[in-house]
């Protein structure tokens, strides 16, 4: 009998040891729990392109201009669904005087990104508060967030002092897209910066009010404080020049006083040139540096001629800023 | 000795402010002689607060002849905010190298009085006018390639029948000769 229960111990032994106790529970329940994990798999970023606000003309290696819609369209996939994104960020920067990692500026970095939480766009340098690089309305991401992949649409401008570049390849943009583990990017977009400059003339006439025959040198006193004030945004080194429409003509007729009476200077008279009916580069306002709203002021002198008739003349000063 | 008063511009002046702004595209256009081409030459924005009537026109300064040009527009009124690209259409006439700027000045619309200050631009352009490339020498029709074929055929034939006599003669009078 001793023997019998000793080999039945044995048996049981073994039994527990070849067959799984989970098969015996299962036996004993009825039923399995499983579980299969699916892994994550990295986004990435495929077909990307720099087109115009039209979408049809490829800019890339162009120059393009500043102030100026532009889109960044490119299809991001993810097999774990769009849903798994977390955003698609943008940056773009000038690799002169700014590399990837640079902070925004207006002048050489930006920083864009879809955010897929909210589902909204967002400028992230430089201006955070006022998107106005952004232009939001023609931003698009796919419909469908639960497929595997979709096209998103960057709407954006350069601010008026973005680099201006000689080269077509001088600024770039590099699109990444990041889920919930990794990130995916892609950087083969690249373009220049055509010049730009503004110039706002914030005294938009001036005259001479009270002039007798043979004066010279008689500073203009309108406006009162004897200058002409300009407000200047470029992109780059300028020059400021100026030009005269012609003779300085009677009205009613008569003989007009030459332009050549007319001379120009930032502000010194002894230093001033006779403005020409040519652009001509304006007296200590030459090689002046980039930037926004920058403000300078000329001065202009004339001459009146001993037998000038009495009278009102008139003529047009043109000012412009060209690239230095 | 009475003096004779001279006034200047007396009038009230018109305390706007114009503003332009201007991007140059500085296009370097290479065209064919006896053709035309449309290039963009930059884009004027009204970056002001009074309407602008914007004028442009042609400036060469270098080149053998004065070049046929047409700037496109030549005359627009702009808003505040609002910008345009401007173009220009050249007629290549005769080979050679040309360069200049279209100018543009804008004036405000309301009458200015006295002697009104504009904000204007220059944007440069090149262009390289160039003759029309040679075609390579070929036989212009079926006719001529059929009188090319011939030819060839003739040559090949000719230095075949110099090959065969100079070998039948070797073979015939060879053995006399020694």
């Amino acid at each position: 009998m001793k023997t019998i229960v000793k080999y039945a111990l044995v048996t049981l032994l073994v039994a527990c040891i070849v067959f799984p106790t989970g098969a015996v529970f299962a036996a004993s329940s009825g039923s399995s729990d499983g579980s299969a994990h699916v892994g994550n798999t990295a986004a990435t970023v495929i077909n990307p392109g720099l087109y115009d606000s039209a979408d049809s003309v490829d800019t890339n290696n162009t120059s393009i201009d500043v102030w100026t819609e532009y889109h960044v369209n490119c299809t991001v996939t993810d097999d774990n669904t769009l849903n798994d994104l977390e955003n698609v960020t943008y940056i773009i920067w000038e690799e002169t005087y700014a590399d990837e990692g640079s902070a925004d500026s207006n002048v050489n970095h930006y920083t864009f990104r879809y955010v897929n939480d909210t589902d909204t766009w967002e400028e992230v340098g430089p201006d955070a508060a006022g998107d106005s690089h952004l232009v939001s309305g023609n931003c698009s991401d796919p419909a469908d967030h639960a497929a595997t992949s979709g096209t998103f649409k960057l709407a954006f401008k350069l601010h008026k002092t973005a680099n201006y570049t000689a080269l077509t390849t001088a600024w770039k943009i590099k699109i990444i897209a990041y889920d919930s583990d990794t990130s995916g990017s892609n950087q083969q977009l690249f373009f220049g910066v055509n010049f730009f400059v503004e110039l706002t003339v914030d005294d938009s006439s001036h005259a001479w009010s009270s002039l007798n025959p043979g004066d010279t040198d008689v500073l203009i006193d309108t406006p009162a404080d004897g200058k002409i004030d300009v407000t200047v945004t470029a992109n780059a080194e300028f020059d400021l020049q100026a030009k005269g429409s012609g003779d300085l003509t009677k009205t009613g007729g008569g003989t007009p006083i030459g332009l050549g009476n007319v001379t120009i200077h930032k502000d010194t008279q002894g230093s001033s040139a006779s403005l020409t009916e040519s652009y001509a580069d304006i007296g200590g306002l030459t090689g002046l540096s980039s930037g926004e709203s920058q403000a300078h002021s000329l001065k202009l002198w004339i001459d009146v001629p001993l037998g000038t008739e009495h009278g009102t003349y008139t003529y047009t000063l043109d000012i412009q800023g060209v690239k230095a | 000795m009475l003096a004779i008063l001279l006034v200047l511009t007396p009038l009230p002046v018109v305390y706007s402010s114009p503003s332009l702004g201007t991007s140059q595209h500085n296009p370097h256009a290479t065209i064919v002689v006896g053709q035309s081409k449309l290039f963009s030459v930059g884009r004027i924005y009204n970056t002001g607060d009074v309407a602008l009537n914007i004028a442009a026109g042609w400036h060469q300064e270098f080149g053998s002849i004065a070049l046929s040009v047409i700037v496109t527009p030549k005359i627009k009124i702009v808003q505040p905010g609002e910008f345009y690209v401007i173009y220009m259409t050249v007629d290549a006439t005769k080979v050679g190298y040309y360069n200049g700027t279209v100018q543009f000045a804008g004036a405000t619309l309301t009458t200015e009085h006295g002697s009104p200050i504009r904000p204007g631009g220059s944007l440069p352009a090149q262009i390289t006018i160039i003759g029309k490339p040679v075609e390579p020498t070929q036989p212009q029709s079926e006719t001529g390639w059929l009188l090319y074929a011939c030819v060839c055929i003739g040559i090949g034939l000719v230095v075949a029948s110099l090959a065969y006599f100079i070998r039948f003669r070797r073979s015939m009078y060879g053995k006399w000769e020694r």
